[in-house]
């Protein structure tokens, strides 16, 4: 599993994952997902490449994601794979994070 | 007549696994080698790897109480139109039980660690218990698309 970052115009802070978010790949990269939940305020998780996503992955999107609304930000998953995207919807997650697969709209949804 | 002998390249039909977390890095690649003898397509080996990662953290982490070292298996059973997926352990009786819906909920409601047991029942075809003399058995079931016409 492999986490970067980069910012964006706008003060956007987006979060590129790469891997399987399964026990094994969210445990790797939960200190830098907590971290950047601590400091960005408009973040935008791109999942294009992220293969797999278990209940601990879903938990290492969700913390970061309550984080920085506590401090009234925002935040967008960005381009999950159909599968993915099935176990967001199945947590319902997808109606609490909106989900966009436009980089247009995604950013849109942060402004 | 007697069973024929397994075939010593063909992907073992089981597998044997101790109660850490650590151990179930062992469960995908399994998976990756039964999808491509079995010709699992990507969607529903998403749901066995997604489906056994829930079950067996669940047997790990409530089941033996994240006591490491006690027993876990998991047993494939292909069939022409169902992939079945026993997981036995010695621990004390816990059936996994559907949870109800939960009730509209925001960003900061939201429990960040309380999906397993949903995403176990949705991705699944179906979810069976058996309680057994020593532990317990949960069987999943999952479709099996008809293979393509060679």
């Amino acid at each position: 599993m492999t986490f970067a970052t980069e910012e964006l115009d706008g003060g956007i802070t987006k979060v590129v994952l790469n891997g399987r978010m399964d026990i094994e790949g969210s445990a790797a990269i939960d200190l830098r997902m907590n971290v950047v939940g601590g400091t960005a305020q408009k973040l935008l998780i791109d999942l294009h490449d992220v293969s797999f996503i278990g209940s601990m992955g879903l938990r290492s999107l969700v913390l970061p994601a309550q984080a920085v609304s506590r401090r009234g930000g925002k935040v967008v998953l960005f381009a999950p794979a159909k599968m993915v995207e099935e176990t967001l919807q199945a947590s319902n997650i997808h109606t609490i994070i909106p989900i966009r697969h436009d980089m247009g709209e995604a950013l849109a949804a942060l402004a | 007549m007697a069973n024929p002998l397994p075939n010593p390249r063909e992907t073992p039909r089981t597998l044997d696994l101790t109660s850490s977390l650590g151990e179930l890095s062992r469960v995908a690649p399994w998976i990756g080698r039964l999808a491509a003898e079995l010709e699992i397509p990507d969607d529903t080996r998403f749901a066995i790897e997604l489906c056994l990662e829930e079950l067996l953290s669940n047997v790990v982490r409530h089941g033996y109480a994240s006591e490491a070292g006690h027993f876990i298996a998991v047993r494939c059973s292909p069939s022409a139109d169902k992939l079945t997926f026993a997981v036995e352990d010695h621990a004390p009786p816990f059936q996994p039980v559907r949870p109800a819906d939960p009730p509209p909920e925001t960003l900061n409601t939201l429990a960040p660690g309380s999906q397993g047991l949903r995403l176990l029942f949705r991705f699944a075809g179906a979810v069976r218990y058996e309680r057994l003399a020593d532990g317990n058995r949960v069987i999943l079931e999952f479709a099996r698309p008809p293979r393509s016409a060679a």
